[in-house]
């Protein structure tokens, strides 16, 4: 009888903070909102306006990290429901164009005046609830179009064995059948994308780009509230606990199957809604987007963050977009030479990101904490007699372990 | 139409399986899951753009997969081998190694479309007055025949018996006195070996760029879905069968419609069974 095969973990080889220590929401509220808060008041604006666009991309990050880091599965096709709420928040957001000639709405090759016109009816019918001036249809679609396209496919998926190894290819598959499709649909503008789509604060601040940045600021700290209460949750236990063991929580009664496929659908929702901020910020969303590409670099982001650790989105997109703000004009063709070979790097020798490396650094400089990580170099052989005969010291538990 | 199909189709397919018949047997050997093969492919391609001219394309056919091999060899001894038997891992490193390898091309050869010249060019006639480019019919010879050397080498060979052990048990191999490493080596060869082949059969039908790798890594990834990752003999079939598909589409309507029907129809089919993947072997 071979071992049970368990899915490989980044997170737990890393060492998975306990429940008990994972960080309560109200320790994430604070400095978040102060940071969040205080950021114009510090930077540029011209970094503003960066991070008013990178902020949607820590929500997408999360969408990830809440697959990956959580649940042990990978996702290929992120960028695919990120662009595709985008596309629909884009739509909204513009609301129906009676200047564009109906040829140029052809769509999936049956042109003609009729398509156009019944797709720009739909996109004024479902742009006219507004709320503030704002389409509000256009935060509520993107994410719960591709929460149900998000089903659909968790369905597939965890209905494979080995899904560490089929979920991957078969979100690669959709991302690079949705950036094809895409591709093919003029009303979505073809291979030019859709340009000049108005902000969500059109009417309130006239679009500012700090108004730009508080909106999706707020809403990137209200998800990152709720994912940290998640993880402290029941619920998140749950999650987590599906994709550590599933077979051991199948045999508990829990069907794991329709929990991971709804989880699935969640982290395709996020994804949707972190693209339509994307494009109240940026303005634009191509194909590209979608492609295979931009879900890996999503990837590269929890990777270079650390994936199972609250902090990881943040971290690891703002290191990343910074990195490729400050190097990409310089490097050109090798920046992307260079962030393959990041990737890389942090596979090969620091599987727990930088928040991981950050938390071993912080370890080395506690050496009285709980587990001494540096020993006396102890002789092969003679650790089993050894560590068997004398029991180890132990300090006496710290009031900070909060032990029940 | 029919003849053109199943002509078109079969050409579609060769490809298909000599892709999918090497990520079957790198990951059933060494549980590398080989998200660079489409890469491999591209250096295949790369291969004939730049071997052709000098080398005349037949000798540069039989060299170019040669080169890509050792190519792999290299990679398998530096970077592959710590990626071992941890599908995520193998993933994410080999994905990092496609950018790097993509981006590589892109530096040295630039971004702009490649053509090779067909080695033989006219059509041959294939009744019912339909036509077929000469070239696919010889890209259809040489995946046959290679498909059955490789599959006569894992089954009968004293080389493809180490290969099916290892990918049985490496430990138990290992424990036999089989030098594991090597054979993890042959095999990584192999594989992206046949991905150079692939590459360098199809470059004189398909313009060469930096960027073609990953259409036919998912190609090779929808035969792996259908298939499993662990069985060549189904790997082959539906290869065939992928292609068929795709061509009885695209031939009377187009490509996007083709791929977009094959996916919806393979994710149909992997959703309605259940759980029959990870049983099967080499």
């Amino acid at each position: 009888m071979k071992t049970l095969h368990l899915p490989f973990s980044l997170a737990r080889a890393q060492g998975h903070e306990s429940p008990q220590t994972k960080a309560h929401p109200s320790a994430v509220a604070l400095p978040l909102v102060l940071l969040a808060g205080l950021m114009p008041l510090i930077v540029s604006g011209f970094t503003l306006s960066l991070l008013a666009l990178w902020l949607p991309l820590v929500i997408l990050a999360i969408s990830l990290d809440f697959l990956w880091g959580e649940n042990h599965v990978i996702s290929f096709g992120h960028g695919a429901f990120f662009a595709g709420g985008g596309y629909v928040a884009g739509l909204l957001l513009k609301g129906p164009q009676s200047n564009s000639t109906a040829a140029n709405y052809a769509i999936l090759g049956t042109s003609g005046s009729e398509t156009h016109s019944a797709f720009q009816s739909l996109v004024h019918t479902l742009a006219a609830p507004q709320l503030a001036g704002v389409p509000i249809l256009a935060l509520i679609l993107p994410p719960l179009l591709c929460g149900i396209v998000g089903a659909l496919v968790g369905a597939v998926i965890f209905n494979i064995g080995s899904v560490e190894i089929y979920a991957p290819l078969v979100t690669l598959g959709v991302g690079v059948i949705a950036a094809t499709v895409f591709l093919q649909l003029s009303a979505l503008g073809g291979s030019n994308g859709l340009s000049s789509i108005p902000a969500f604060t059109r009417e309130i601040a006239s679009g500012s780009q700090r108004s730009i940045y508080y909106f999706n600021a707020a809403w990137l700290v209200l998800v990152y509230l709720g994912y940290a209460a998640f993880r402290r949750s029941r619920a998140g236990r749950r999650w987590r606990a599906s994709g550590d063991d599933p077979i051991r929580l199948q045999a508990l009664g829990v069907g794991v199957h329709r929990l991971r496929a709804t989880g699935f659908a969640a982290s395709t929702a996020l994804a949707g809604l972190a693209g339509a901020l994307y494009v109240g910020a940026s303005g634009f969303m191509s194909t590209q987007t979608a492609g295979v590409l931009f879900s890996v670099q999503a990837l590269i982001w929890v990777a270079v963050g650390g994936p199972g650790s609250l902090w990881a989105p943040l971290v690891g997109v703002l290191a990343i977009q910074f990195g490729q703000q400050e190097l990409s004009e310089r490097l050109q063709d090798s920046w992307q030479l260079l962030l393959g070979a990041v990737l890389i790097l942090v596979v090969l020798v620091a599987p727990g990101g930088l928040t991981g490396l950050a938390a071993s650094l912080a370890r080395l400089a506690r050496p009285r904490s709980r587990q001494p990580v540096e020993r006396e170099p102890v002789q092969p052989e003679a650790i089993q007699s050894e560590s068997i005969r004398e029991p180890v010291e132990r300090e006496p538990i710290q009031s900070e372990g909060a032990m029940p | 139409m029919l003849v053109q199909i199943l002509a078109q189709g079969l050409s579609v397919g060769a490809v298909l399986a000599l892709t999918a018949l090497g990520l079957t047997i790198i990951y059933g050997v060494m549980g590398v899951v080989n998200l660079a093969h489409g890469e491999f492919v591209l250096l295949g391609a790369y291969g004939m753009v730049l071997l052709s001219g000098p080398l005349g394309p037949w000798l540069a056919i039989l060299l170019t997969p040669l080169a890509v091999a050792a190519i792999g060899l290299a990679l398998d001894r530096t970077l592959i081998r710590w990626l071992y038997h941890d599908p995520v891992k193998s993933m994410l490193g080999t994905f990092g190694l496609a950018i790097v390898i993509r981006q590589l091309v892109q530096i040295v050869e630039g971004p702009e479309l490649r053509y090779v010249g067909l080695p033989i060019s006219g059509a041959v006639p294939l009744g019912f007055g339909e036509q077929f480019a000469a070239w696919r019919v010889v890209l259809i010879g040489f995946a046959i025949v290679t498909t059955i050397a490789v599959a006569l080498w894992l089954a009968r060979s004293a080389s493809g018996l180490k290969l099916r052990t290892t990918a049985a048990d490496s430990e138990i191999a290992a424990s036999l006195g089989m030098n594991v490493g090597r054979v993890n080596a042959v095999a990584f060869a192999v594989g992206t070996g046949l991905a150079g082949l692939a590459g360098a059969l199809i470059a004189p039908l398909e313009s060469v760029y930096p960027n073609m790798g990953v259409s036919y890594l998912v190609g090779a990834f929808l035969v792996v879905i259908l298939a499993g990752l662990r069985n060549v003999r189904r790997a082959l079939a539906w290869a065939a069968a992928v292609g068929l598909i795709t061509a009885a589409i695209a031939v009377p309507f187009n490509d996007v419609l083709a791929q977009v029907v094959v996916w919806g129809v393979a994710l149909l089919i992997v959703a309605t069974r259940r759980q029959t993947l990870t049983v099967a072997r080499v």
